[in-house]
């Protein structure tokens, strides 16, 4: 196994020793079951550096007391539903998360219009059952129930996506913490320091709404945009460089010039004002979320490797911001070419950007 | 005589609930506390029901009002809990720091004796002692060690020391702190000489190691380091104050961030974190939001496991608010605004005796509103209706009264009708209702004068330095007529001229004719000259028509609404002006229009309209204009707009004119059944204006039509028919 190389690497894997010297340096109070404390899981998040000199990287960006809250509510007993606009890192916060207080990130439910209740109970092997008839041997569980049998956090993405019949399973799960089997007559309770992650886009609010009696069970935290574009810049920029490697693209192919750019420009047209809040814009349909601003980047990283100068240009950049902005062109296209004309065109630093984007939308 | 140093942060609810437990067990026979010595005279009122917190002490320079400072109070302000100790108890209480006298005059500051807090970069010693203790700033820190915790007893021992420390060891003290102290130690001195037994004396926890040494410095010393400081003449009193005031952290003292969870904090020693998310539920209910006593639970297990994580004793408002927020998950920001604003700010509002105020101010509007009869309305609870009628000076008087006050953001009265402007009429109709806060406004408006007219003078005035936006200035100009600042009119007007230049927005040089207009219309009726408008005015009218041409063509059909309504205001106010310069420049712009084929198709039909209507184009080539564009070549949605504009000021056109009617008809029964559900809508919205009677007659025009469809058309434009017409709907309308 080891010699071969996966696309994803899960983060207990990735960050194996920040999570061993964590666990080793660990002065808290532990809740039953997990492997560090409250304050050593919001430090793996957050980065510190510990009294023997590991440094630990940071892998949220943004205020360390939204991560004491989110963790703190699983350290409560009660679940936890990341919300917040895509592109907002909740994934990649449930995912560190789990893999700090319990090992393993793995544990996974990926929420789907066409998820059916097994996936979050428990299904049969028919085989098994057709052979020796009803017994647990012939139960499958689901990785929600493999989480109970094991103490460890299971994750939920896109809560709000599941049908509201098979979000109600999770009901009794929340608050007796067990799984009835009526076909076996008995049931599976949950080993203490089980729990649920779950996250929730913002934009699908409306699809499957959470049942007021499900609502109750979880502790909310929001996931805000990143307030200043100094701290986008830095997760992108950090964001970027573990693609980089991944990818195998030469270093230095994207200057930080321009992540600040690019960045800029998202920030500008989503917030629908220039930076300083001089100008008022139109925004566009399109998200430009920081996530978005990622994927131009390694795009435009991907371009200028191979097909250009070597380091990111203007013109590699312009691709991708006219397909990230021109979601509807029909709408889109005057609200951008306002942004190019108005605030893009004035900017010293922006005149080949703007050139390059003028090109790409005409 | 014994003496007791108690170092205290002012506003600090861990400062007052020690302090009252310390005043029961030392009983003091007379207590000295740091505020500036000339307000003295004032701390009887404490306690008493002349004044119910939170209220501030005014100072300000008897000649220059803008000196101003205020020094605030709340229930849990150490001082204001050891003052109402000692007037319950009738103990002498005295003022001991620098007098304000000191403070508002200039030389001081000139000479260096003072400072100059606004130029000042503060060493921050207890700043640094918090980040010591891991904390990122000092008032955190300070909260959680000595102000949070309802630990009674006696922690001003533990300051005390640790000031002891800190002066003694990292810290010089600057030179106004050094005078004050000087001050300061001097007041001791003398108290001293007096019969007493037990002396308290109720300082900034900064400056004990200071007063300390009252003794061990000589009384000589301190003269001499006072003697260079002149004073000046103050005056003082009290004014209420509010929560929110108090959090946005003005003046002497310091504000505080969260005054409402601070009383709370004050209130309570036990279970205060359970009370207070108690409350939250409670109000959140009341505003109809479903919190169940289980969230409640929830709040509290986790604001504990916060402060748990963040090494803290006891959660502190943050950890409450963090909790609340999440469990209460996605319930809206506007609501959770609503919780910090009534329980972490907190909607306060303190009362101070009329027997005792004199903030000029009030007693001006005091005295304004006696003069026009309404002396009572500072009495009264219930909300009053008004009408003025501004033909009558003392009713003129008071309009003009309550919009100076509007100008000093004091909402004493709220117009009723603002349709009087377009109206022309002599009455205002006014909403009347004093409240108590509107005192605390009096009291900071001071700042531009001493009485209501110049102090709304001079705020207008100074507002005009920072406005770039046209329709923000000429709605100054309205607001200086009605409040009757006629001489703020020539500021304002070279403040419009010095911004017009550098305006992008073409548009809003139209919106702000009419207004403009306006004012040179009623400008008799309010006593107000209006010479400057007029040169505006003349200004503005031709370079407005010069890219009106323009400006309709980059207009899109969305828009075109919007746009086709100013144009109409604009027509509509320059006619009023009868000026046949404005007239010809009008149309000139409107002809220029006409001809452009790439004008969208509801503003050219608006603009044929209008120039048809002002006798500028003639019948003959407007129903050649319209034979041409209802002809089957045109594409229909275009024709369906430009009737739609056409018809937008006045349809009543086709009743009297047979033509048209007939032009129009034919296109209708030229519609495919599809297109005619498509404009039905438009068209329909056209004729929408017309009045009942109108639409009556239309269809009666229409059907007689319909029976004689056989015979030749008779003209129905002939003057007569249109008078009739006119008479007919008169009579008819309800």
């Amino acid at each position: 196994m080891s010699d071969q190389e996966f696309i994803h690497q899960f983060s207990e894997e990735k960050y194996a020793e920040e999570i061993q010297a964590l666990i080793d340096e660990d002065q808290g109070n532990k809740p039953f079951n997990w492997q560090m404390s409250p304050r050593a899981v919001v430090d793996f998040l957050i980065g510190t550096k510990l009294p023997s000199g590991t440094k630990i990287s940071p892998k949220y960006f943004g205020e360390r007391r939204l991560m004491e809250v989110a963790v703190a509510s699983l350290a409560t007993d009660r679940a936890l539903l990341l919300v917040g606009v895509p592109g907002t890192a909740k994934t990649w916060v449930a995912e560190h998360i789990s893999a700090a207080i319990c090992g393993d990130s793995k544990i996974l439910v990926q929420g789907t219009a066409g998820i059916m209740e097994d996936a979050l109970r428990y299904g049969w092997n028919y085989a098994s059952l057709l052979q020796k008839g009803p017994g647990m041997e012939a139960l499958v569980p689901s990785p929600v129930m493999y989480a109970m049998q094991t103490g460890k956090i299971a994750r939920v993405e896109e809560l709000t996506r599941i049908p509201s019949d098979v979000q109600d399973s999770l009901l009794t799960i929340l608050s007796e913490k067990s799984i009835p089997i009526p076909e076996l007559n008995t049931e599976l309770r949950a080993l203490r320091g089980f729990n649920i992650i779950a996250t929730s886009n913002t934009r699908d609010k409306g699809v499957n709404e959470l049942s007021a009696a499900l609502q109750r069970r979880f502790n909310v935290v929001n996931l805000p945009l990143p307030k200043s574009i100094k701290d986008e810049v830095d997760i992108v920029l950090n964001r970027v460089g573990s693609m980089e490697q991944q990818i195998e693209l030469p270093e230095n192919v994207i200057p930080e010039a321009a992540v600040y750019k690019l960045v800029q420009v998202f920030r500008e047209l989503r917030n629908g004002a220039v930076e300083d809040g001089s100008v008022k814009l139109k925004s566009p349909s399109a998200g430009l979320s920081t996530a978005e601003a990622i994927s131009v980047l390694n795009n435009a990283a991907v371009l200028s490797t191979h097909f250009g100068s070597g380091v990111i240009e203007d013109r590699d950049l312009a691709v991708g911001i006219s397909n990230a902005v021109l979601k509807d062109p029909q709408n889109d296209r005057p609200i951008f070419n306002e942004y190019l004309e108005v605030v893009m065109k004035n900017r010293e630093d922006m005149k080949g950007l703007y050139e390059a984007c003028k090109q790409q939308i005409f | 005589m014994d003496i007791r140093y108690i170092g205290i942060r002012h506003h600090g609810p861990g400062s007052a609930k020690n302090l009252n437990y310390l005043l029961k067990t030392y009983q003091p026979d007379i207590i000295l506390v740091e505020m500036p010595n000339d307000v003295t005279d004032q701390l009887h009122f404490i306690g008493t029901d002349k004044l119910k917190a939170p209220v501030a002490i005014l100072v300000h320079d008897k000649k220059d009002m803008s000196k101003v400072s205020y020094l605030p109070f709340v229930d849990y302000s150490p001082e204001w809990q050891a003052i109402k100790w000692a007037n319950a108890k009738e103990v002498p209480v005295q003022a001991i720091d620098l007098p304000m006298g000191y403070f508002k005059a200039e030389e001081n500051y000139k000479s260096g004796l003072l400072r100059d807090f606004r130029k000042l970069k503060f060493s921050d010693p207890l700043g640094d002692l918090a980040k010591l203790a891991g904390y990122e700033d000092r008032e955190q820190w300070w909260n959680e060690t000595f102000e949070q915790h309802s630990t009674v007893g006696d922690h001003f021992h533990l300051v005390e020391y640790m000031m002891d420390n800190l002066r003694d060891e990292h810290y010089d003290a600057d030179r106004e702190t050094l005078v004050r102290e000087a001050f300061m130690r001097k007041q001791i001195r003398t108290a001293a000489k007096g019969d007493y037994e037990r002396m308290l004396v109720l300082v900034g926890a900064w400056h004990i190691p200071a007063v300390k040494q009252w003794q061990s410095i000589k009384g000589s010393a301190d003269n001499a380091l006072l003697k260079p400081l002149k004073k000046t003449r103050v005056e003082h009193f009290f004014i209420p104050w509010s929560y929110e005031r108090i959090s946005m952290a003005s003046g002497y003292g310091a504000g505080v961030y969260s005054p409402a969870w601070y009383e709370h904090v004050f209130r309570f020693e036990k279970n205060m974190i359970h009370r207070w998310l108690i409350k939250a539920a409670r109000l959140l209910r009341a505003k109809g939001f479903d919190v169940s006593p289980s969230k409640v639970s929830d709040a509290v297990l986790l604001s504990r496991q916060l402060a748990e994580m963040r090494a803290l004793r006891t959660a502190g408002i943050g950890e409450c608010w963090e909790a609340l927020n999440t469990v209460m998950g996605a319930i809206g920001v506007d609501k959770m605004q609503l919780v910090w604003k009534a329980l972490i700010i907190g909607d306060k509002v303190g009362k101070v005796d009329r027997s005792i105020v004199s903030a000029p101010l009030f007693l001006d509007l005091q005295k304004q509103l006696r003069s026009a009869r309404m002396g009572t309305l500072l009495k009264q609870e219930e909300r009053q209706k008004k009408q003025l009628d501004l033909r009558k000076p003392s009713n003129l008087r008071a309009s003009r009264l309550f919009h100076r006050l509007q100008i000093l953001d004091i909402g004493l009265g709220r117009l009723l009708k603002r349709s009087m402007f377009q109206k022309g009429s002599f009455s205002e109709h006014w909403s009347l209702l004093w409240k108590e806060s509107m005192m605390i406004k009096l009291g900071e408006a001071g700042i531009w004068g001493t009485d209501i007219e110049s102090a709304s003078s001079a705020k207008l005035r100074h507002q005009l330095e920072s406005m770039k936006d046209l329709g923000d200035l000429v709605e100054r100009l309205q607001k200086a007529q009605l409040a009757g600042l006629s001489e703020q009119f020539d500021a304002i007007i070279s403040r419009i001229l010095d911004v017009l230049p550098s305006n992008t927005d073409r548009l809003i040089l139209i919106e702000i004719i009419p207004p403009l207009i306006q004012l040179l219309r009623y400008g008799d009726l309010r006593n107000t000259s209006s010479a400057s408008i007029y040169d505006l005015v003349d200004r503005l009218v031709p370079s407005v028509c010069a890219y009106l041409p323009q400006l309709i063509q980059d207009t899109s059909d969305e828009d075109a609404d919007d746009v086709i309504r100013k144009v109409q205001d604009l027509n509509f106010s320059l006619g009023l002006l009868s000026n046949s310069t404005y007239e010809e420049y009008l149309n000139q712009a409107l002809l220029q229009i006409s001809r452009n084929a790439s004008v969208g198709a509801e503003s050219g039909g608006y603009c044929i309209r209008l120039l048809f209507d002002k006798k500028v184009l003639e019948s003959a080539f407007v129903l050649a204009k319209m034979t041409r564009l209802l002809s089957p070549g045109q594409e229909k949605g275009f024709a369906a707009l430009w009737l739609k504009g056409f018809l937008r000021s006045n349809p009543d056109l086709f009743i009297y004119n047979a033509s048209f009617r007939m032009l129009v008809d034919q296109w209708v029964q030229s519609l495919s059944e599809e297109d005619f559900v498509n404009y039905l809508p438009t068209l329909r919205k056209a004729f929408g204006s017309l009045s009942a009677a109108k639409r009556g007659r239309f269809i009666r025009v229409l059907t007689e039509e319909e029976k004689k469809s056989l015979e030749p058309i008779t003209p129905l434009d002939s003057p007569l028919d249109k008078d009739l017409d006119d008479l007919l709907s008169l009579l008819l309308r309800d």
